[in-house]
């Protein structure tokens, strides 16, 4: 991390304090101490980003100098003269330097959060839903929206939760939403064919109502899907699932993982869905992405380099993976599993996957032996040495790829949020740490 | 900056978002964003920190055509394959084994609670507290009741706490005024004490000493109770809003502090530089040291130094009371009304143009300068001479230099990192030295 990459970081943490987190003080010595947080933060910014064009400095006094002057050494006239010279030359020059530092100071300052990050949330009154409804269903002239809750969270999609009342009485509804700049690409118009083909087959997903293509409310596409009870059972990193949830859990995926993608026309319609092998497709497609976009990086040629060499030891399934497979996207009611969410990136492509992606969480849970004894005895298939190593540094790789991404709009100016910085300059080092411990472990086998 | 005194500075932000802000947080929305700024400010801290001592990462082991070439299935010859395969490893260990080691570390920086020392100092002390001090300080008033404690934020480097009482003769309004554990400025209330009391005596507009404890164990530092007095804080170092009848009751409260006869007052050689030949030097002198011993060494302060002792010899060796810390800002008023002059821990003797300088820059955007030396002058103060004044000019940034570059000291040295010290050492001290940057270029091309 450079001087100007700290700074910028540091103007990120500068407007979070300003924006969100100063408005909600009470009490008199929070709000004086963010003040002091806030004006060091501002200092050190500025610093950080003149220090790589300093300019040369006068040269000063020499301290033997200043302690002649201090013992009361009475410098002759002629002397006395030339110090104070030296002195006024040297007074300019700093007057320059420091002047320069503060005005830049000042500006860093006032300077506001640039408006349309994504830390904006979405606002949109529901007479605007309400007219879009009763236009969507004509039968029903009275339906009306009653609330609209903005659900936080999401990296790259808004959700919002209807409150309707109609004709057959109340109803919640879940607005699925693009965001206009999208983190990872994907619409959700990808993920309703998905997510009605895994509704239609029984597995615990929400029931996908409708696609609405290009809306004027949201601005983009949106999916409604009836509302599921329960909350979200973890974190990428983290759970408190109980070992039946986790069970429950494999059994879903064994669910899923069995779906027939050709019969149900959806392999046409899925990402690497018609490639000859879908594994090599994925990574393809992602090391192309690398080399397009983002910066290189050591690690992430040697884990490329070292996923090609074994992709032979790879075969070519075609099963529906989740993609996001963790159990941040599951929804917990009581215990038990209520739905399986987040399918915008599920593709074509090897069960094992999934399986890695969740298996450091569940394994804080649930033994993995038992876990995918579950995962078996509902169909699914056992996992060979191969592909587990495969596919846990596919994980981190994938993840670490996704994040360097994001630090890509920071660093470009795209997004200067501190959500985006939080992504790009914490979480990455992470996942390129969890990498590089995949990597080390499975390279020495 | 460097990388040490970054890393310490994300600490000490890191800390006090920890400490002080995240308690006072109510809302979801609030408290995740504040988790962000911790946990960006514990990455942030930790990768300076290890930047040099991690080492840097290894070069790739496989060469751009050699990934490129797998990327197109191009299988390279086993030969070669187990080379690659070798060479991954290895890399893969060191790199595996650089990052555990800033990610241990990271761990452990998240795990910081409050444990740091703090100076801080603003812990609540409870009312039952400050009822059971008074009545075994006061017996003949066992009746006296604290029925409202107020800690009021701030202070660089002595805290304030407003005490409401009810005592046997009615209610009560006191305010502590009282050292911090970890001092900036090196004086203690109990100097400033008797100074206050002669002023308190000679009818200068102070409020009214009513105690010193000395007793450092009672709260952690020696305090004075004073009698509150009515009116608000007139400005702060750097903006006022006082009207000019203010300003000119504030000259005239100058002129009368600085016609203190000293001596009579019994004050005299209590005063700092009371007893000195010539008190200027002596102050210019023991500020010199303070600057060699406690700030790190810069070039402009140097050259104001030096500047100062070539023009000691156009100041006269005057020894007068002087305020030290003459702002608005430790003025209180009630419109036009002066009602006190505050914080005299800075007070010494010596040139009273001291006091007229210290605020100037403050005072003619509310009074032009004239108005100001006239009402001074009515109430008995003498004129200055511009000399005087740039003397003055100078000196009031080298002195607050010096304070604040002791800060930066302490900063740097480790002594103590609450983010209070960090704002004034890395903040207050650069706009000083800019101040004084700017001062020194005026009046040394004229």
């Amino acid at each position: 991390m450079n001087a100007q990459e700290t700074a910028e970081l540091l103007q990120s943490l500068l407007f979070a304090l300003r924006d969100d987190v100063k408005p909600d003080l009470t009490s008199a010595n929070a709000r004086h101490r963010a003040e002091l947080i806030d004006m060091l933060l501002v200092r050190m910014a500025t610093e950080l980003e003149s220090s790589e064009n300093k300019g040369d400095a006068t040269p000063a006094l020499s301290p033997q100098l200043v302690d002649n002057l201090v013992s009361a050494k009475a410098a002759d006239v002629y002397q006395q003269a030339q110090v104070e010279k030296t002195i006024s030359a040297f007074a300019a020059s700093e007057k320059k330097r420091l002047n320069n530092l503060e005005a830049r100071l000042a500006e860093i300052s006032a300077r506001q959060a640039a408006t349309g990050g994504s830390g904006e949330e979405l606002h949109i009154p529901k007479e605007q839903f309400t007219a879009y409804l009763r236009k969507r269903f004509p039968d029903d002239p009275d339906l009306e929206v009653s609330a609209i809750t903005v659900i936080p969270g999401g990296r790259s999609k808004g959700t919002l939760l209807l409150n309707t009342r109609g004709k057959d009485g109340t109803r919640e509804i879940v607005i699925r939403l693009d965001f206009s700049s999208m983190v990872t690409g994907v619409s959700v118009a990808y993920e309703f064919p998905v997510a009605t083909a895994l509704y239609e087959a029984g597995v615990p997903v929400p029931e996908p109502l409708w696609l609405e293509e290009k809306s004027d409310i949201t601005g983009g596409a949106f999916v409604a899907y009836a509302k599921v009870p329960g909350s979200a059972m973890g974190t990428l990193f983290g759970t408190d699932a109980s070992p039946e949830f986790a069970k429950e859990y494999a059994r879903v995926l064994a669910q899923v993982h069995s779906i027939d993608v050709v019969q149900t026309g959806l392999s046409s319609k899925l990402t690497w869905g018609n490639a000859d092998n879908p594994a090599r497709a994925m990574v393809n497609s992602f090391y192309e992405r690398y080399r397009r976009e983002l910066p290189r990086l050591p690690l992430l040629d040697t884990a490329f380099a070292w996923l090609y060499l074994q992709l032979d030891k790879i075969g070519n399934r075609r099963a529906l993976v989740h993609g996001d497979a963790g159990l941040h996207n599951t929804l917990g009611d009581e215990g038990k599993l209520s739905a399986l969410l987040d399918w915008e990136l599920a593709h074509a492509g090897h069960p094992a996957e999934d399986l890695c992606y969740c298996k450091q969480v569940v394994e804080s849970v649930l033994p993995w032996e038992e876990f995918m004894r579950a995962y078996q005895d509902a169909g699914g298939c056992a996992l060979s040495q191969g592909e587990m190593a495969f596919f846990s540094v596919w994980r981190s790789l994938q993840l670490a790829i996704q994040c360097l991404g994001t630090r890509q709009m920071f660093t470009s100016g795209l997004d200067k949020d501190l959500r985006i910085a939080a992504i790009g300059y914490n979480t990455l080092p992470k996942f390129l740490n969890m990498l590089a411990t995949d990597l080390a472990t499975f390279s020495a086998r | 900056m460097d990388s040490k005194v970054l890393t310490e500075a994300l600490r000490s932000l890191l800390l006090a978002v920890r400490q002080d802000i995240k308690p006072d947080l109510s809302s979801a929305q609030a408290q995740s964003r504040a988790d962000m700024i911790d946990m960006v400010l514990a990455r942030l801290a930790t990768e300076v920190d290890v930047a040099g001592s991690a080492g840097d990462p290894a070069p790739s082991p496989v060469s751009k055509e050699e990934l490129d070439a797998l990327h197109k299935a191009v299988a390279p010859d086993i030969n070669k394959e187990a080379e690659l395969h070798g060479k991954i490893a290895t890399f893969a260990a060191a790199e595996q084994a650089r990052r555990s080691a800033i990610e241990n570390r990271l761990a452990e920086l998240s795990k910081v609670a409050a444990v740091e020392e703090q100076s801080s100092d603003n812990k609540p002390l409870p009312k039952e507290f400050f009822t059971e001090y008074l009545r075994k300080k006061f017996p003949e008033k066992a009746a006296t009741e604290v029925t409202k404690v107020t800690v009021i934020p701030g202070g660089r480097s002595k805290g304030t706490i407003l005490l409401d009482l009810e005592g046997p003769d009615g209610p009560d309004a006191i305010v502590i005024r009282r050292d911090f554990s970890v001092n900036t400025t090196g004086v203690s209330v109990t100097y400033e004490y008797p100074i206050i009391e002669a002023l308190f005596k000679a009818g200068v507009a102070v409020p009214e000493p009513r105690w010193l404890e000395e007793d450092t164990s009672v709260i952690g530092g020696a305090f004075i109770g004073f009698s509150r007095i009515p009116g608000k804080a007139m400005g702060t170092l750097f903006q006022s809003d006082a009207p000019p009848g203010f300003i000119k009751n504030f000259a005239a409260t100058l002129a009368r502090m600085h016609a203190l006869d000293i001596d009579k007052a019994g004050i005299g050689d209590k005063l700092k530089w009371g007893s000195a030949e010539h008190p200027v030097r002596a102050m210019l002198d023991d500020y010199y040291q303070d600057y060699i011993n406690d700030v790190p060494p810069t070039a402009i302060m140097d050259a104001a130094f030096a500047w100062l002792y070539l023009q000691l010899d156009k100041i006269g060796n005057q020894r007068t009371l002087v305020h030290g810390d003459a702002g608005l800002h430790n003025t209180m008023g009630d419109g036009d009304t002066f009602t006190g002059m505050l914080d005299w821990e800075f007070s010494h003797a010596g040139d009273p143009a001291e006091d007229l300088t210290y605020h100037k820059h403050l005072i003619e955007k509310l009074l032009p300068w004239d108005e100001f030396m006239a009402a001074y002058k009515a109430n008995g103060g003498q004129d200055v001479s511009e000399i005087r004044l740039q003397f003055f000019t100078i000196w009031r940034s080298v002195l607050l230099g010096v304070m604040m570059g002791r800060a930066t000291n302490m900063f740097y040295k480790g002594i103590n990192h609450d983010l209070r010290i960090a704002t004034i050492g890395l903040n207050s001290f650069p706009r000083i030295m800019n101040d004084l940057a700017r001062e020194l270029a005026r009046f040394t091309q004229a």
